[in-house]
C-alpha cells in the first residue's frame, strides 16, 4: 500500500543572492513497512525533502507539486492542517539529539508529553485540530498536573509505567532513574534513543530520521540503527533515513534513493543498487566507498565538484563530471524512467 | 619493531589536565585530573602512515597536540628525527620545519579575515623566512602541487568550499616540506566524493615527498585505507598495535573487536551492524573503571580486569595487544 | 555545507556596504540622521576655531525676540525664559554630545579589547585578575562618579567624557574577552603557532581581526546609549552651565516651561532622541551588513 506519494515536488529557497534551487521535480513513492534510504551529498536535497514531507520549511520558501499523504495532499493543509499529521502521524527525528530535547525539563516530563498528546488525540478522534496542547495542559479538563514531574506532583501511574516500557524498548538502561534527568546528564547515544522513543510513542506511521547518527560515534551508531530496523518491525513503522553514507543504507535500508544536486538519480532496492548501478553519479558513489588499502585498491574519486546551486549548467546537472556523458546530456534534462525490478533512473543512457 | 628510519617515537606519553577545585588554597578536596592520555607509546617509521583510532573521548585529539607541542605534556617521553623533544627547552621552529598538522574542521583551519595565499604562507613566512616573492612563488606552487588553481590564492576562505579549504590547509602544511604530517580526521567533515579526492591525493603526496603521516580517525575504512600500522585507543591508552591488516582483520582486544563489527560495511550482503552488540558508554575520563578501563563493557571480563591494567604485549609478530586474555579473543 | 560556490569576485567591501544601507530603510535613515549630527558637529567646531557665528543668532544673546516665543519664521525652534534663540542654541550644542559619544565609546573600546583578549589569550592568573579588576570597575555607579569628578575636578563636558570613560569600558572586556576565547579555540591558531608565531603576534594579526566585527557593531549601538546617559548628567547640571547652551540642561532649566511654553523643553528633549536613535539605526544597519557576509 502507498503510503507517501510526493509528484514533482519542486522546492526553491528565496535568499540575499536570489532563488536557490533546492528540489526539482522530485517524485517518489513510499510504500508502508518500508526502510527506505534518500542518500546523496551536501546541498542534494536530502534535508528539504524531509522537511517538505513534514512541514516544516522555512518561510523563504516557494513549492510547487503535491505530497499525497494516505491520500490527501498535505500541500493544500496550512500549519493549521499540518498539525495534525506532524509528530503524529508523521514524526521526524535529527541529527542533534542533545539539542532535540528542551533543556529545562527532565526527560520524563518531555516524553510524559509526549505519551499524552497520543491519549489526548485518540479521545478527541477526528476533532483534534491544534487544541490537543490545550488539553495536555488545562488541569480542568483532564486532571494532569502542568508540570508532570514537578517535585511531589507526580505523574498518573499508567504513563509512567508506559514511559519506562518505551525507554525499555530503545534500551536505555535504569529507564526509571533516567526518566529524572536532564537532557545535558544524557550523552548522544542516550538522547537519540530518547527521541526514536519520544517520536515512536505517537505511532507514526512515518518516521523521517535526518542524519540521526551522524553526530554519534561507530559503536553507538550501530546500536542505533540496529534499533531502528528492530523497531520498525514492532510498531509497523514506515522509516526514510536521510544520510550521505552508503554504507549506513546498506547497513539497514530496503531501498535507496540517489540524489543529486536537488534532482532524482536512482531509485532501487539496495542490492540491486549495488549490484547493478545505473546512474553515473551512483557508480562513481560506489568507486568512491573505501573498501581496501591503499595498495590494494585504487580509489577513483568523481572528478569536479557539485555545482552551484544558484548557477546550474542547462540540462542533466551530473553532465560536467559524467565519464558517459553525450551532446543531449548538456542540453536536455532527463526524467526518470522505469526498468526491471522498480528500478529506476534519470539518465540519458537507458532512454527518454 | 625494527628501531632504524623512526621518524617518531613516544615513550609512555602523558597528558593530564588539572580539574578546578575553587579558589580556596587551603582546600581539603583532593586534586583530580583529566586523564586524557595515560601512558602512551608509539612509534612512526619514515614514509609510513601510523593511523590511530578510537572514539570520542579516546584522547587521540590529545595525543596528537601533545605530540606537536600545542600542549605541553605532562610526563613521558617525545623524540622526534632523532632528538628529544619534551624538555621545554627546544627550538619551535626547528621542529615545525618538520611537523606539521593538518585539522579536523576545514572551516576553522583558515583565518577568516585573511587570503588564501597568506594562510599558506604563514608557514613558510614563519619557519623559512622566505622573501615576499619567494612566499608568492611558493604558495602558487603548493596551491598546484594539491590540485587547485594557482589564482585561489587571492580568495576568501568563505569563497571556498570544504574540501577547498580542507586542500589548502593541506597546501599550508606541506609548504615548509616537513617530514612528518599529522593529520587529525581530515576527511570527516567531507562528503563522500570530496573525501576520495582528498585521501588520493594525501596518498600521492606520501609517495611524492616521503612523508610520514600520523592519522587520527574514527573511521575504520579511512585507517585502512591510508595507514600501514594501526594503533587503537580506549579511553587514554592504546590496546592494540599492529599492521593495518592484521588489525582489521584480525583484531585481539575485544574493544577493537566491537569497534571493527560496529563499522557499517558498505555490502548489504553482509549486514554486520545488525550483529553488532556492545554495552554501555565511555568511561568518564576523570574517574576511569580501575584495573582495565574496558571491563565493565568486555564480555570476556574476569577479576582481574577489575584490578590490574594490562599491558601490551606482543601476540604475533608486531602485532600488540593490550588484554589478559587474549586467548579468548583469539578462538573468536 | 561542502557547496563549491564559484568564487566571486568580490566588490570592495565599501561598496557592498553602501549598498547594504541602501537597501535597508532603517540604515538610510538611520545614516542621514547621524550624518547630519556629525556635519553640523564639525561644522560648529570649525566655525569656532575661526570665530565665525554660523547661527542666525547668537546663541548667548538674551532678548533676541519675546520671550517664550513660538517657534515661528525667524525663530524656528521659539525663544527661551530670557528670549534667546533655541535653535541657534542646539546648533551649539551638538559638537557636546556628538563627542562625548564618540570620544567615550571609542576609549571604552580601546581598553575593553586590550583588557580582554589579553585575559582571554593569556588566561590563568592574569585572566582571573583583569577580570575581577573588570568586574569592580563595572559596579562603580556612573551617577556618583559623574557627581565626585564633578565636585572635585569641575563640571563640564570634558569632565564628564573623563567621569564616563572611567566607567564605560568593563562591558567591552567582557565582550570582548568572550569572543577573543572563541577564536583562540579555532584551529588557524593552532596552525599560527605551528608556524613559530608568538603570542603577541598571534594577538594582532589573528585575534584583533576577528574580534573586530562583533566589536564595532556593539561599539556603534553603544554610542546612542552614552548620549543618552550624558544627556542625562547634563540635566542633572554636571556639564556645561547656563548660559553656555547643553542639551541636556536645556531640558532642565526650560522644563518648569512644560504646560506654558512646551516647545522650549520638548525640542531640546527630541534632538535628544533623534540623536539616539539614529545611532542605534546605524548600528543596527551596521551590523546587518557586516553580518550578512
Amino acid at each position: 500500500m502507498t503510503l507517501l506519494d510526493i509528484s514533482n515536488l519542486t522546492v526553491q529557497y528565496l535568499t540575499g543572492g536570489g532563488l536557490v534551487n533546492a528540489l526539482d521535480s522530485v517524485s517518489l513513492k513510499v510504500s508502508e513497512n518500508e526502510f527506505l534510504a534518500v542518500v546523496g551529498e551536501s546541498g542534494c536535497g536530502k534535508t528539504t525533502l524531509g522537511l517538505s514531507v513534514i512541514g516544516l520549511l522555512p518561510e523563504s520558501r516557494r513549492v510547487r507539486g503535491s505530497i499525497n499523504y494516505k491520500g490527501k495532499d498535505l500541500m493544500k493543509l496550512g500549519q493549521r492542517g499540518m498539525r495534525d499529521y506532524r509528530g503524529t502521524e508523521i514524526a521526524m527525528i535529527f541529527q542533534e539529539p542533545l539539542t532535540s530535547l528542551n533543556p529545562v525539563y527532565r526527560v520524563g516530563d518531555q516524553l510524559a508529553e509526549a505519551i499524552m498528546v497520543r491519549r489526548i488525540r485518540k479521545e478527541l478522534g477526528d476533532k483534534a485540530t491544534g487544541e490537543v496542547m490545550n488539553k495536555v495542559y488545562n488541569t480542568k479538563d483532564i486532571n494532569i498536573p502542568p508540570r508532570l514531574m514537578r517535585g511531589k506532583q507526580r505523574v498518573l501511574s499508567d504513563v509512567k509505567e508506559e514511559m519506562v516500557r518505551w525507554l525499555s524498548l530503545v534500551r536505555i538502561p535504569d529507564p526509571e532513574q533516567v526518566l529524572e534527568r536532564y537532557p545535558f546528564e544524557l550523552s548522544g547515544g542516550m538522547a537519540q534513543r530518547i527521541m526514536i522513543a519520544m517520536a515512536l510513542s505517537q505511532e507514526p506511521a512515518l518516521l523521517i530520521a535526518d542524519e540521526p547518527t551522524t553526530a554519534l560515534d561507530v559503536t553507538t551508531q550501530a546500536q542505533v540503527l540496529k534499533l531502528m530496523r528492530e523497531l520498525m518491525a514492532k510498531v509497523s513503522t514506515t522509516i526514510l533515513l536521510i544520510t550521505h553514507d552508503l554504507a549506513v543504507a546498506s547497513q539497514v535500508a530496503d531501498r535507496v534513493i540517489v540524489m543529486y544536486a536537488g534532482e532524482f538519480a536512482e531509485d532501487s532496492e539496495i542490492h540491486d543498487l549495488f549490484s547493478r548501478p545505473m546512474h553515473p553519479y551512483t557508480q562513481g558513489l560506489l568507486n568512491c566507498i573505501l573498501f581496501d588499502t591503499k595498495d590494494g585498491s585504487s580509489l577513483s574519486p568523481i572528478h569536479g565538484s557539485v555545482p552551484d546551486m544558484r548557477n546550474l549548467p542547462p540540462g542533466c546537472r551530473f553532465a560536467p563530471r559524467c565519464l558517459h556523458a553525450f551532446d543531449r546530456c548538456q542540453s536536455n534534462r532527463p526524467l526518470p524512467v522505469t526498468k526491471e525490478n522498480h528500478h529506476s533512473v534519470s539518465c540519458f543512457l537507458y532512454g527518454k | 619493531m625494527a628501531n632504524e628510519n623512526l621518524i617518531l617515537n613516544t615513550v609512555n606519553l602523558k597528558k593530564y589536565f588539572k580539574i578546578g577545585r575553587g579558589m580556596n588554597p587551603f582546600s581539603h578536596k583532593e586534586q583530580r585530573y583529566v586523564r586524557a592520555v595515560d601512558g602512551v607509546s608509539l612509534s612512526i617509521q619514515e614514509g609510513k602512515t601510523v593511523g590511530v583510532v578510537g572514539e570520542s573521548g579516546c584522547g587521540k585529539t590529545t595525543l596528537a597536540k601533545t605530540i606537536t607541542l600545542l600542549i605541553s605534556p605532562t610526563g613521558g617521553e617525545i623524540h622526534f628525527d632523532g632528538k628529544r623533544i619534551d624538555d621545554g627547552r627546544v627550538n619551535r621552529r626547528d621542529i615545525y620545519r618538520n611537523m606539521q598538522m593538518v585539522f579536523q574542521d576545514p572551516d576553522s583551519s583558515l583565518d577568516p579575515q585573511m587570503k588564501i595565499g597568506d594562510s599558506i604562507g604563514e608557514q613558510l613566512r614563519g619557519l623559512m623566512g622566505y622573501s615576499d616573492a619567494e612566499v608568492k612563488k611558493t604558495v602558487r606552487e603548493s596551491l598546484e602541487g594539491v590540485g587547485m588553481p594557482r589564482d585561489l590564492a587571492d580568495r576568501l576562505p568563505r569563497q571556498l568550499s570544504g574540501g577547498q579549504k580542507q586542500r589548502a590547509a593541506i597546501a599550508r602544511a606541506i609548504s615548509p616540506h616537513p617530514k612528518l604530517l599529522i593529520l587529525d580526521e581530515p576527511t570527516s567533515a567531507l562528503d563522500a566524493s570530496v573525501q576520495a579526492q582528498i585521501l588520493t591525493l594525501l596518498v600521492d603526496l606520501q609517495k611524492k615527498f616521503n612523508l610520514s603521516y600520523m592519522l587520527i580517525t574514527h573511521n575504520i575504512a579511512v585507517a585502512k585505507y591510508l595507514s600501514d600500522t594501526i594503533a587503537v585507543m580506549y579511553s587514554g591508552n592504546v590496546v592494540e598495535y599492529g599492521p593495518t591488516l592484521a588489525v582489521i582483520n584480525r583484531p585481539r582486544h575485544p574493544y577493537t573487536m566491537a569497534l571493527i563489527r560496529s563499522a557499517p560495511v558498505p555490502d548489504p550482503w553482509k549486514r554486520n551492524i545488525l550483529q553488532a552488540e556492545i554495552k554501555g558508554e565511555v568511561p568518564s575520563a576523570i574517574n576511569p573503571p580501575s584495573g582495565c578501563r574496558f571491563n565493565p563493557r568486555c564480555p570476556y571480563a574476569e577479576d582481574v580486569c577489575k584490578t590490574e591494567k594490562p599491558q601490551l604485549e606482543e601476540t604475533s609478530l608486531s602485532h600488540l595487544v593490550a588484554c589478559h586474555f587474549v586467548e579468548k579473543t583469539a578462538a573468536t | 555545507m561542502d557547496t563549491e560556490a564559484l568564487p566571486a569576485k568580490g566588490a570592495s567591501r565599501a561598496r557592498s556596504f553602501l549598498s547594504l544601507i541602501r537597501m535597508n530603510k532603517e540604515a538610510t535613515v538611520g545614516t542621514a540622521i547621524v550624518g547630519l549630527f556629525l556635519a553640523t558637529a564639525i561644522v560648529v567646531e570649525v566655525a569656532d576655531i575661526f570665530g565665525i557665528q554660523i547661527t542666525p543668532y547668537n546663541p548667548l544673546q538674551q532678548d533676541t525676540g519675546p520671550a517664550l516665543a513660538a517657534p515661528s519664521i525667524s525663530h524656528i525652534f521659539g525663544t527661551d525664559l530670557v528670549g534667546r534663540d533655541v535653535f541657534s542654541r542646539i546648533i551649539v550644542a551638538t559638537p557636546n554630545d556628538v563627542a562625548v559619544g564618540i570620544t567615550v565609546v571609542g576609549v571604552a573600546l580601546l581598553i575593553g579589547v586590550i583588557v580582554g583578549s589579553l585575559a582571554a589569550f593569556r588566561g590563568g592568573l592574569l585572566d582571573e585578575l583583569l577580570m575581577r579588576f573588570t568586574d569592580v570597575i563595572f559596579a562603580l555607579p556612573v551617577l556618583v562618579i559623574a557627581m565626585v569628578i564633578a565636585v572635585t575636578l569641575g563640571p563640564g563636558v570634558t569632565n564628564m567624557m573623563v567621569a564616563l570613560m572611567i566607567i564605560w569600558w568593563p562591558p567591552y572586556a567582557r565582550l570582548a574577552r568572550g569572543e577573543a576565547l572563541k577564536v583562540s579555540h579555532q584551529n588557524y591558531i593552532d596552525a599560527a603557532r605551528l608556524s613559530g608565531m608568538g603570542n603577541w603576534k598571534i594577538i594582532t594579526r589573528h585575534i584583533l581581526p576577528n574580534i573586530s566585527v562583533t566589536m564595532l557593531v556593539y561599539a556603534t549601538l553603544d554610542i546612542g546609549t552614552v548620549i543618552l546617559v550624558y544627556a542625562g548628567l547634563s540635566y542633572l547640571g554636571l556639564s556645561v552651565r547656563p548660559p553656555y547652551p547643553d542639551w541636556g540642561e536645556m531640558v532642565s532649566s526650560y522644563q518648569d516651561y512644560l504646560i506654558t511654553a512646551p516647545w522650549v523643553p520638548v525640542i531640546p528633549g527630541s534632538i535628544i532622541a533623534v540623536g539616539v536613535v539614529g545611532f542605534s539605526l546605524l548600528g543596527d544597519g551596521i551590523r546587518d551588513a557586516l553580518l550578512a557576509r
